[in-house]
């Protein structure tokens, strides 16, 4: 907004002016007055800057002197004052509109609009692995055609001539990492290649980048982001050419890698940036022998190709190769891979925010049209005393360029406020949603909006006025115009209707989504749960002397794994008992994956007395005994694990309800399924449980088969689920303590609460029906206010004519009557306009929604009686005033 | 001939000359709600200021930028010794005029 204080002067005034602005404006923000009384302030000290600055650079330019004259802002000022019920209307009306759309287009210059941070985005394209075989897998359902390269592949596509460069990257993953003799920490680690940063624009500030050996060698080499050599290095310019330890914590093994270069600020690519990036030739030759490496990767299109002829030629390179299974590439413009899920709801909600200014227009030319009858006397007195019709005109032409200035700066006040409030429950799956900001592009936004809404607002009416035939409104001798049809204004009243159905539709319709989706069983009480994320550190193995005196054995194998399972289990259940004794905690247990956080394994399983049918690809859970006590599922059928269920064969597992229903037509208990993990090795479960399916990534997903097995039979438990009786939140921190106490070998990696994590899932369905719920909520008051303000003029305008019924024997009801038949036709007119409409508008929702069709008859009846009832609540104060009319008052006026 | 003063510039130069090193925006403002019980607006002191540097009845200079005001500098404003005598001129002209008439104190 300060660039409106630039008007008419220099860089250095509007600086200090904006400054002395600040200054008193942080002065004015008292908790007795609140920081809105401060913010009007401020806007209206903008604005009459503005019109001071404007009128400072018109002095003495000829051409424009005669435009522009302080009398008339001061004489709109006056009328203002003398009608402060119009002009804040109108003014309100305007700044909705605009703060509505102007922060919707922040958001979605800042997410969309915005070029990427790339030299020339458009030429860049992501290369995906596609592995049709994989299709029917359900552990590939979503990423059969988004997979990842081998090393042979990536060399085939290097080769390709329609590509200036292909270069790879591994998505950076944590590692708990020892410094020396520094403390276990989880770090990041990401591998690229040499091609990365020159495809991408990155510079190397110090040092050099990865060359060819890096790429194909096991170098061992390290490149740094800035902010790494910053804050762990204390950004030494020496730190090229040092080598540093990083022991893998788990593992017990080291990397040592030489640093050869650091990278420039604010490198950024696929989400959060690793710490530290590695090179990718670590496996060296054995990665193209073997057909290993897992590459994502990002090609730079030569001058001449498209994206089409590139994909035809990586296609048949990749194709070339012989591979076990069906291999070939697909091609997606970064361009699209980045925003492209974000662009369309984000364009919708745009357009819902442009169809709420044009209600707000509509309504502003109905507060004109309105307002001109009132001034039609004194333009005719004007011009019968003399006065000019352009002079007049120019009157109006400043009433409203000041109406739509401050209209517009209201506007973005209100627009900065509702973009803070937009990025604040935006959700993090938003692209760039931290760099949106109220800037002078979306300024201009706002300003040109104003000035267009001034255009088709002020126009009808100033015509109107000017036209105005002196002699005809002084014969009517000051009684004021009686009646009229106004055709022009009913359909301006009609058309809002129809814009606020549209509105209200969509914002049925997303509000139903949302609520389907939260009333979606989610399988067990979410609520005052806490989930620690841990990693084991230190030896998985427990005693080293034991495993010493024991190597050499036959069963040695069998020993180890027993052993592991021993250590882990023993860990857990310490953790879980210690923990259980927190003040506040109700029930605490462990388990290998938890819902919403991550996905329970795959387990190939063949299912007895069924030996003919291919094997079954189910979901494995490892949990303790205490897990579905603590999750608050039911057992519906059957037992929960118990201290019985010791390692041996059987095993005992409980079941999903799905898995009941699939395989055993509901009937599962003392079943049995078997998997085959080694080619000598069978393990045999025994059904004693059932329990109710879980949500496990999102509340629109089907239920999946899923078995739960005790971690007293297999271990892996890596997270912990506190339920507490307190808010979970005041939990986490007694909990980190109670672990670091147990066990110091186990780091905690995060912490998280439940109804974080669903919240989490349905975080952009929610972002949608909320502002689509603002949208329709405000498109329906202004449709209200705008019927109500035509209604209330007719009422008055009547009055004569009711007055002549009244004395012809009408009772009041009969006036109400009519004052209700008026509107009932208007609002007739603008659902009959606005059903279509949005049967049409509510068909690009379609892919958004969740449990409800785009043309569900009973939304539309919703929303229509939605309207309905704002229309009579529109209608009842001039439906009141109808019927309270005086005939003897009426008539004698 | 000394330069024509309007009534407000009269007031802001007054307010300059009781301010001394302290006059920018905000104290100018204030003292001019202080003494008078106007309530200017920002826009319209700015305004006048340049109308009267263009004088030359005012000089500026620019200070060091400040945190409070969101990092930018203030303007500095002093009476230049032609706005010490036309505010001089003014206000003898006032006292003159005004010499024996009842009703004023």
């Amino acid at each position: 907004m300060r660039w409106l204080l630039r008007i008419g002067r220099t860089r250095e005034d509007a600086a200090a002016l904006a400054g002395d602005l600040e200054e008193e404006r942080r002065a004015r923000v008292r908790p007795a007055r609140g920081w809105l009384a401060a913010e009007i302030w401020y806007a209206r000290q903008v604005a009459v800057a503005a019109v001071f600055g404007l009128r400072d650079s018109l002095r003495g330019r000829s051409p424009v002197r005669g435009l522009f004259r302080m009398g008339d802002v001061r004489f709109a000022l006056r009328r203002w004052r003398r009608r402060p019920g119009f002009a804040f209307t109108a003014a309100l009306t305007l700044a909705l509109g605009i703060g509505a759309t102007t922060s919707m287009f922040s958001v979605a210059d800042a997410v969309i609009l915005r070029p990427l941070p790339w030299p020339e985005p458009e030429r860049l394209v992501v290369i995906h692995g596609v592995y049709p075989d994989r299709r029917q897998d359900p552990a590939y359902a979503t990423t059969w055609n988004r997979g990842t390269l081998t090393c042979p592949m990536w060399d085939a596509l290097r080769r390709a001539e329609a590509f200036t460069d292909v270069a790879v990257w591994t998505p950076s993953r944590t590692r708990d990492t020892t410094f020396g003799e520094a403390r276990t920490e989880i770090v990041s680690v990401g591998g690229i290649s040499s091609g990365l940063l020159p495809v991408l624009g990155v510079r190397v500030v110090l040092g050099r980048n990865f060359n060819d050996e890096d790429d194909h060698e096991p170098t061992y080499a390290m490149l740094l982001p800035h902010e790494t050599w910053q804050r762990r290095f204390g950004g030494r310019s020496d730190i090229v050419g040092e080598i540093v330890t990083m022991g893998h914590a788990s593992s017990g093994g080291t990397d040592k890698r030489r640093v050869v270069g650091v990278l420039e600020p604010a490198f950024r690519f696929g989400g959060e940036p690793p710490e530290f990036l590695w090179n990718v030739g670590t496996a060296g030759e054995v990665c193209r022998t073997y057909d290993g490496g897992s590459f994502r990767a990002v090609a730079r299109l030569a001058p001449g190709a498209s994206v089409e002829s590139a994909a035809v030629e990586a296609q048949g390179l990749v194709g070339a190769l012989q591979r076990k299974e069906t291999t070939s590439v697909r091609l997606v413009p970064l361009v699209e891979e980045e925003l492209g899920a974000a662009a369309r709801p984000l364009w919708l909600l745009l357009g819902g925010a442009g169809l709420l200014l044009l209600v707000a227009c509509a309504n502003v030319v109905g507060l004109l049209l309105g307002e001109g009858r009132h001034r039609r006397h004194e333009v005719g007195v004007r011009l019968a005393l003399g006065g000019s019709r352009p002079r007049v005109i120019r009157q109006l032409v400043v009433e409203h360029a000041l109406l739509a200035l401050v209209g517009s700066v209201a506007g973005l006040v209100l627009a900065v406020w509702i973009t803070q409030t937009l990025v604040g429950i935006a959700p993090a799956s938003l692209p760039r949603i931290d760099t949106v900001a109220v800037d002078w592009r979306v300024a201009a936004v706002a300003l040109a909006l104003g000035a267009a809404a001034l255009l088709i607002s002020g126009v009808a009416p100033a015509w109107s006025l000017a036209r105005t035939d002196a002699a005809g409104v002084l014969a009517e001798g000051g009684r004021g115009w009686a009646s009229g049809r106004h055709l022009g204004h009913r359909a301006i009243v009609a058309a809002e209707i129809a814009i606020a159905l549209v509105l209200v539709v969509g914002a049925a319709l997303f509000g139903e989504t949302i609520a389907r989706l939260a009333s979606q069983p989610l399988g067990f009480n979410p609520a005052n749960l806490t989930i620690v994320s841990t990693s084991f550190t230190g030896s998985r193995l427990g005693d080293p002397a034991v495993l010493r005196a024991a190597q050499g054995r036959p069963d040695f194998r069998d020993l180890v794994s027993q052993l592991m399972l021993s250590t882990s289990t023993a860990r857990t259940e310490a953790l879980v008992t210690r923990l259980r004794a927190l003040p506040g905690v109700q029930d605490v247990a462990g388990a290998s994956a938890i819902p919403f956080l991550a996905s329970p394994s795959f387990l190939d399983v063949r299912i007895e007395g069924r030996s003919s049918e291919p094997v079954q690809r189910v979901r494995q859970q490892v949990v303790t005994d205490g897990y579905f006590a603590t999750m608050g599922m039911p057992v519906v059928e059957g037992r929960g694990f118990a201290d019985s269920d010791r390692p041996g064969d059987p095993r005992a597992a409980v079941v999903s309800a799905e898995f009941s229903r699939r395989f055993f037509d509901g009937r599962a208990i003392g079943q049995r399924f078997s998997n085959q993990w080694a080619p000598d090795r069978i393990s045999t479960y025994e059904i004693i449980g059932v329990v109710p399916d879980v949500k496990r990534v999102n509340l629109a997903e089907n239920d999946e088969p899923l078995f739960y097995a005790p971690d007293r039979q297999l271990g892996l438990v890596s997270y912990i689920v506190v339920r507490s009786s307190i808010d979970p939140v005041s939990t986490i921190a007694a909990v980190r303590q109670a672990i670091a106490e147990v066990d110091p070998q186990v780091v905690v990696t995060a912490t998280t609460t439940m109804s974080e994590l669903i919240g989490g899932t349905v975080a952009e369905e929610r972002f949608r029906a909320m502002l689509s719920a603002c949208f329709g909520g405000a498109g329906l008051l202004l449709a209200a206010v705008g019927l109500y303000g035509l209604s209330a003029r007719r009422v008055v305008e009547r009055r004569k004519e009711f007055g002549v019924r009244v004395a012809l024997g009408a009772a009041p009801v009969d006036l109400r009557a009519l004052v209700l038949r008026d509107a009932a036709v208007i609002v007739g007119a603008g659902l009959l306009v606005g059903l279509p409409a949005a049967f049409v508008a509510s068909q690009v929702t379609r892919a958004l929604l969740f449990g409800v069709t785009p043309t569900a008859p009973h939304v539309f009846l919703i929303a229509a009686g939605v309207l309905g009832l704002a229309a009579l609540a529109a209608m009842l104060a001039p439906v009141r005033r109808a019927g309270r009319l005086d005939p003897v008052v009426a008539l004698r006026e | 001939m000394p330069a024509y003063l309007g009534e407000f510039e009269q007031l802001v130069l007054l307010a300059l000359a009781r301010l001394g090193d302290e006059a920018y925006g905000v104290t100018i403002r204030a003292t001019l709600v202080e003494r008078t019980g106007r309530r200017p607006t920002f826009g319209a002191i700015y305004s006048t200021l340049r109308r009267l540097e263009a004088k030359g009845l005012v000089r500026s200079y620019l200070g060091e930028p400040q945190a409070v005001r969101g990092g930018r500098a203030k303007k500095h404003v002093a009476l230049t010794p032609r706005g010490r005598a036309a505010l001089r001129d003014a206000h003898r002209a006032i006292v003159l005029m005004a010499e024996g008439v009842g009703g004023l104190r």
